[in-house]
C-alpha cells in the first residue's frame, strides 16, 4: 500500500478551493483550509486558552462602557495572550503556506484587530465547532 | 458483527477490537484524558491515530498529521475507541480504566508459555481483550498441563532477588536484626 499518495492531503495556496475561507493578516488575504493535526496541536490548545480570556476582557470593556472596538480589546490582554494570538494565526497560515517562516511572519505589519478577527474563522477551520449541513 | 466506524477527515474508518499494539497506547492515553480536565489534544491524536492503525496498519503518522481532521471528529471518536479497547464492558473490574493498567508483556508471555508454537509478535497483533477473557475462562475451567503439574509437584517460583530483599526489609523495618 502506498500511504503517501493515499493519505496526502496537504493543500497549497494555489489549489485552495474557492470556498476556502480567508483571514486578513498584514492587510493581505490568506486562505485557511481545514487545519490538520500538525497545526491543530498548537492552534486548539491556544484557542482554548485565549478565548476565555478574550471573553473576560470583552465583558470588562462592556462593563466599563469603554466601547467595544477590537483595538481597545488589546489593552486588556497581556503579552502571553498576544503571543498565543500570533501562534494561532501563524500556524493557521502554515496550512496553506507551509513554507512561511515564523521570522518573516513576526516582521509583518500585523494589526492586533486582524488577529482577533481571524479567531472565529480559525476556530471553525480547526473543527472546534461542528458545521451543520445547512452551514455548508 | 461489523466493526464500528469513526469519521476522521470526513472519511469513514472501521475500528476493529484492538490488539496490544494499539491498547498499549490507547489505554494509558484514555486514562490521562479521564484523570485530567480540559481538552488534551496530543492525547486525542495519539488515541485516534493508534485506533486507525488497527485496520490501516500502513497509515503513517506524518500522513495522518496532514489530514484535515476536525477537532470534533477526534472528540466524537473517543467513546467508540474506548469501547473497542475491550476494557469498557459492563461488569469488568477495569471498566472505568482507573485501576492498574494491563501489563501486556506479562499477558503475552503467559499466552506464549501456555500455547507453545505461538510468538510474542503474533499475540501483539492478535490478542484482543475478548480473546484474553475467553482464554482465561477456559484456563480456569481446564488449566493448562503445566499449571496442573506445577500444582501436583507443589512447585513455587523462586523469589526474585529484589523480592527477597523486600521481604527482609518487611521483617526488619529498622534495618536492624534484634537477637533476644
Amino acid at each position: 500500500m502506498t500511504t503517501g499518495s493515499r493519505f496526502e492531503t496537504r493543500p497549497s495556496a494555489n489549489d485552495a478551493p474557492a470556498r476556502t475561507p480567508t483571514i486578513t493578516i498584514a492587510g493581505k488575504e490568506w486562505p485557511v483550509p481545514q487545519l490538520a493535526p500538525r497545526q491543530n496541536r498548537i492552534v486548539v490548545p491556544a484557542l482554548l486558552d485565549v478565548l476565555p480570556k478574550i471573553a473576560q476582557a470583552q465583558a470588562r470593556i462592556k462593563g466599563s462602557n469603554e466601547g467595544g472596538s477590537l483595538a481597545r480589546l488589546g489593552s486588556h490582554l497581556d503579552t502571553a495572550c498576544y503571543d498565543r494570538l500570533t501562534d494561532i494565526a501563524f500556524h493557521a497560515l502554515t496550512r496553506a503556506h507551509p513554507d512561511l517562516k515564523r521570522e518573516a511572519f513576526d516582521d509583518m505589519p500585523v494589526d492586533t484587530a486582524e488577529l482577533y478577527s481571524a479567531l472565529s474563522t480559525i476556530a471553525h477551520q480547526a473543527g472546534l465547532l461542528r458545521q451543520t449541513k445547512s452551514a455548508d | 458483527m461489523a466493526d464500528p466506524i469513526i469519521v476522521i477527515a470526513g472519511r469513514d474508518w472501521p475500528v476493529p477490537l484492538f490488539a496490544p499494539r494499539q491498547n498499549r497506547v490507547i489505554i494509558p492515553a484514555l486514562t490521562r484524558l479521564q484523570e485530567r480536565s480540559g481538552l488534551r489534544y496530543d492525547d486525542l491524536l495519539d488515541i485516534v491515530f493508534a485506533a486507525l492503525t488497527r485496520a490501516s496498519p500502513d497509515l503513517d503518522r506524518a500522513a495522518f498529521e496532514e489530514l484535515p481532521v476536525a477537532t470534533w471528529e477526534l472528540v466524537e471518536a473517543v467513546p467508540v475507541i474506548a469501547r473497542q479497547t475491550g476494557l469498557l464492558k459492563p461488569g469488568r473490574p477495569s471498566s472505568d480504566m482507573s485501576g492498574e493498567l494491563p501489563d501486556w508483556d506479562a499477558i503475552i508471555a503467559q499466552f506464549c508459555n501456555f500455547l507453545p508454537g505461538t510468538t510474542p509478535d503474533y499475540w501483539e497483533d492478535a490478542l484482543t481483550v475478548a480473546r484474553l477473557d475467553a482464554m482465561r475462562e477456559e484456563w480456569r475451567r481446564h488449566p493448562p498441563p503445566a499449571v496442573l503439574v506445577a500444582g501436583y509437584l507443589g512447585y513455587r517460583p523462586k523469589p526474585r532477588r529484589m523480592e527477597a530483599v523486600e521481604e527482609l526489609m518487611r521483617l526488619f523495618p529498622g534495618g536492624r536484626l534484634r537477637l533476644h
